[in-house]
């Protein structure tokens, strides 16, 4: 999943990336910087929806996904793993119903995937005429943006419709 | 004028040998080199409580149980801090074993060419503890051998030297604190989320509020144990039918690394709270620990590389 991430366009590496980005953009005076943090995210997303972004991701990634990598089985452990997250507290045991176990490692990855996927298709292309910029880290969004003031009321909107059933 | 020239230096020498010996526990003498001052410090049995750190910080969240004398100073050493033996470790053959087992590996490894494997791939690699690898050539044997003899002979001046001398790094009130904490099972120790040092809580209102805010929510189901162990047998199952069945699209690497797995000892994912302090109310993030746990992190590794 890792090696995927990069496929996501809003997906940053760290602080210093958009801070690097941020010195060399040309904002105009009238543009407004924005920040949006999603609302439990790895809980949020539902284990159906996240499979299914996986899958649109890979058939619009089609050419860039190595030949070889085995997308069917990749889907299909993803599967098993995400509706298997059984774990104990105490002498009591659990299972997770939706979403992610944060602490295991493809937690960040899934999340960071499962959401880029609505990103690239629906945020991205939708407000890409007023977006500037637009980066997020896991579930910690920072944009900016120009005549985003009539455009942000539907952002937040979409965002809590559709992909997850996160909150920005 | 020479001599309060000389009077000036020799106070504002004390008063630097007070400032570090205060902030630091220790001061270096000039007149020698780093190494010796080095040496110097650690043979001295400076009192623990010189060389421990001032900025203690920890968050006691305990509403309903006291907590013993010298916590802070305890677990003001944060949850990272070694403890140290009360005298040295008689382990150095099991060191050496491991030491020369891996240069055994590394030998093998040049001898056949595999130092540069191409499906080696660290991040789904599971060590095959059946296997041992030969023994290196006698020069490099030898020179294992008297390392270890070297080592063990600098060992017994070193156990001799401290034979009747205790060595822990904490001090007695410190030492009791521990001993109290380990032996209460109303309170529970836990790293804080951010990492703003350790936290105390009552084991009652954690428990209750990691089921308040997480577990009995509609993310979570509660499952009996028979409910688990059947869930948990045919995720092993299906994980291992599927390996068996796509095996073709699968590199050699990635067999073998699903084969070791399947042979682990396997333990669940274990659920625990990290409190938020830096928040109020003080909520908990909840965290899923999969250390050591091989069957449910095995599929997990190899999808999240």
């Amino acid at each position: 999943m890792k090696e995927l991430l990069p496929l996501i366009k809003s997906y940053t590496k760290n602080f210093f990336e958009v801070l690097g980005d941020l010195k060399t953009l040309d904002i105009p005076s009238n543009a407004l910087l924005f920040s949006a943090d999603a609302k439990s995210m790895y809980t949020n997303i539902d284990t159906t929806v996240g499979i299914q972004s996986f899958r649109d991701f890979f058939t619009s990634h089609k050419t860039l996904i190595p030949v070889n990598f085995p997308v069917n089985l990749f889907l299909r452990i993803l599967e098993l793993v995400m509706s298997n997250n059984i774990f104990s507290f105490g002498n009591t045991t659990w299972l997770q119903l939706s979403g992610t176990a944060m602490g295991t490692p493809a937690a960040c990855s899934y999340a960071t995937i499962t959401y880029g996927q609505y990103e690239n298709t629906m945020i991205l292309t939708e407000f890409d005429a007023q977006l500037l910029y637009y980066r997020r880290y896991i579930d910690d969004i920072f944009g900016i943006g120009s005549r985003l003031k009539q455009k942000k009321k539907q952002l937040g909107r979409n965002s809590r419709r559709e992909s997850t059933n996160g909150e920005l | 004028l020479f001599a309060e020239q000389q009077l000036n230096l020799e106070q504002t020498l004390r008063a630097t040998k007070h400032r570090c010996f205060h902030q630091y526990g220790c001061f270096a003498d000039p007149k020698y080199s780093l190494q010796k001052n080095f040496n110097i410090q650690i043979s001295h049995n400076e009192p623990t409580s010189n060389t421990q750190p001032k900025n203690l910080g920890f968050h006691n969240l305990c509403s309903k149980n006291k907590l013993p004398l010298g916590t802070k100073q305890l677990l003001g050493l944060n949850l990272n801090f070694c403890l140290a033996p009360t005298s040295p470790r008689d382990n150095i053959s099991k060191t050496v074993l491991k030491m020369a087992r891996s240069i055994r590996i590394k030998y093998f490894l040049d001898q056949h060419d595999l130092g540069n494997d191409k499906e080696y791939n660290r991040q789904i690699y599971i060590n095959n503890t059946d296997w041992h690898p030969p023994p290196a050539p006698l020069n490099i044997e030898n020179h294992i051998t008297n390392f270890e003899k070297v080592l063990k002979l600098k060992q017994q001046e070193v156990m001799s030297k401290n034979k009747n001398r205790s060595l822990p790094n904490l001090t007695p009130l410190q030492l009791s604190a521990l001993r109290k904490l380990q032996s209460n099972s109303k309170i529970i120790i836990k790293p804080t989320d951010k990492n703003l040092g350790p936290a105390v809580l009552d084991t009652e209102t954690y428990v209750k509020q990691v089921l308040q805010e997480h577990l009995n929510t509609k993310h979570y189901q509660l499952l009996s144990d028979t409910e688990s162990r059947n869930r948990y047998e045919a995720f092993k199952s299906a994980l291992k039918d599927l390996i068996t069945t796509n095996i073709d699209c699968l590199s050699k690497a990635e067999v073998i690394y699903f084969q070791r797995s399947f042979k682990l000892r396997h333990r669940l994912l274990i659920f625990y709270g990290l409190p938020k302090v830096h928040k109020s109310p003080i909520s908990l993030r909840a965290v899923v620990s999969s250390v050591n746990v091989s069957a449910q992190s095995s599929p997990i590794g190899w999808i999240s590389r």
